[in-house]
């Protein structure tokens, strides 16, 4: 009777093994603008290579499962958000610009495979309006504003289904800014604290 | 592929192996598909095999005549058992092969199974009309145990066409019939409720499950302008170039008799007719 009883309950929990899968991302019919919300970002006319092209990561939101802000330093991320994957405007579109700007797609076989996060795990993508300065790390660009997309939730990594698919459905701009790198931003307060002592300077000896 | 007519009444036995289309019709024919099932894996297999004295008809199969109760791993525990996974649309139906150490009245011993959620009794799956399947049908199927090979038998279908529905969404689907086809000669544009677009993201998609992943295909249509005739074809990224390729040049993305895929609709519900090709 025990052994029957545990019958029942395993297979009220039967369940698919766990698989990886892999995640196609894209913007679809949409597009990434530029910061004026009307130029979609640019593959360099036709050039279309990671090097000219603007950079686009995917990003896992982490267990707060918020777009935390970018910085500057390596792959951009803060907080608990990381970089899984990243790629460029213009990836496996048409060569027209007037098609491929600001869009981009990662299909299987050069999505991304998951094999870490499972389902209910948030991602976005964040898109950089200048290229990245070297592809290969992925290191963002300076000087550039970002956007991030809605959030994308994984649902297919333990039933062994087909890919997730996580495609645009409203467009987005590169609107915000980034945090500055430490060095930076130790010198843009450097600055300001030389103008302080200035003005009181200034103030003392008038 | 070397074709025999065969005069009523005769039954003839045919294998028809992965990788092979030596398939043999006629009235009555008899046909045996062979499907080797790895070690610990989930696979999609598909039946394209009637029951017996169903003539052209296409008719609904309970998973014990498909999948037959003597060859695959049977136990009162279904977590130690062979398991099928049949996709209704939204959810998963399971069932598992039986061997009922429960000593239960009811006869659910050596029968594919089901849990009744009221009950929590298990429950021939042959008594539920949600667990029937009909050939163009794909499932998946976990077998437990060492590496083996089943054999899918039954008769091979007659009828001029069959008519597969697709779900706007996800399907697991397969050919009604048993012989390796490309993904060109199964769908194309020509069907209507299709969608064809130059970004996969955008159009109709097909997985073949490998074992251990998903290769993916789309129907485009080829704004890319691109030479080599890629417009109105499956297609699918060369990993090594990044580019679209044809589906029909690579093998693996052949439907074989036995193998089923996923199909992802991005358009409403639509019929999928295919033409018997033999």
């Amino acid at each position: 009777m025990k052994t029957k009883c545990l019958a029942v309950l395993a297979g009220q929990l039967l369940v698919l093994s766990a698989v990886a899968n892999e995640i196609d991302w894209g913007t679809g019919a949409n597009r990434i603008y530029d910061f004026d919300g009307v130029t979609a970002l640019s593959t360099n006319v036709g050039i279309k290579t990671s090097n000219t092209a603007c950079l686009v990561q995917l990003v896992y939101a982490g267990i707060n499962g918020l777009a935390d802000t970018a910085n500057l330093t390596s792959t951009g991320s803060m907080s608990d958000d990381v970089v899984v994957a990243w790629t460029y405007i213009g990836a496996s579109q048409p060569a027209s610009q007037a098609t491929a700007a600001g869009r981009f797609t990662r299909f299987n076989p050069l999505g991304y495979n998951n094999s870490s996060y499972p389902n209910d795990s948030k991602f976005f993508i964040r898109a950089w309006d200048l290229p990245s300065p070297d592809f290969p790390s992925g290191a963002v660009p300076a000087g550039a504003y970002y956007g991030n997309s809605q959030m994308f939730i994984v649902s297919n990594n333990v039933t062994a289904g087909p890919d997730d698919q996580f495609t645009m459905t409203t467009s987005f701009s590169t609107t915000l800014l980034p945090i500055p790198e430490p060095a930076a931003a130790l010198a843009i307060l450097t600055g300001v604290g030389l103008l302080i002592i200035r003005h009181r300077y200034k103030m003392h000896y008038r | 592929m070397q074709i025999h007519r065969m005069t009523a009444g005769l039954l003839l036995a045919v294998t028809v192996v992965y990788g092979q289309s030596n398939v043999v019709y006629g009235p009555n024919v008899i046909g045996v598909i062979k499907v080797d099932l790895p070690a610990n894996q989930m696979q999609i297999i598909a039946p394209s095999l009637n029951p017996l004295n169903s003539g052209s008809n296409n008719p609904t199969m309970t998973l014990d005549q498909v999948l037959g109760t003597n060859q695959l791993t049977a136990f009162y525990d279904p977590l130690n058992a062979d398991n099928v996974f049949l996709w209704n649309g939204t959810d998963y139906l399971s069932a598992w092969l039986a061997d009922d150490g429960w000593d239960d009245p009811g006869g659910v011993d050596w029968k594919w199974v089901y849990y009744d959620p009221s009950s929590g009794m298990p429950v021939p799956c042959a008594d539920n009309p949600a667990y029937d399947i009909k050939v163009g049908q794909g499932l998946w199927l976990l077998h437990r145990n060492t590496a083996t090979t089943i054999y899918l038998s039954g008769e091979i279908p007659q009828a001029a066409v069959i008519t597969n529905k697709l779900a706007a969404g996800m399907t697991m689907a397969a050919n009604p019939y048993p012989v390796t086809r490309t993904l060109d000669q199964l769908i194309g544009p020509s069907i209507t409720g299709t969608t064809a677009y130059y970004d996969p993201l955008n159009a109709d998609n097909v997985f073949l499950w490998t074992g251990s992943g998903y290769l993916s295909a789309w129907l485009a249509d080829d704004g890319w302008g691109d030479p080599g005739g890629l417009d109105w074809k499956w297609l699918y990224y060369d990993p090594v170039s990044g580019a679209p390729a044809l589906c029909a040049t690579n093998s693996l993305f052949n439907l074989k008799p036995g193998q089923g895929l996923w199909y992802k609709a991005r358009g409403s519900t639509f019929n999928w007719p295919i033409a018997r090709p033999y």
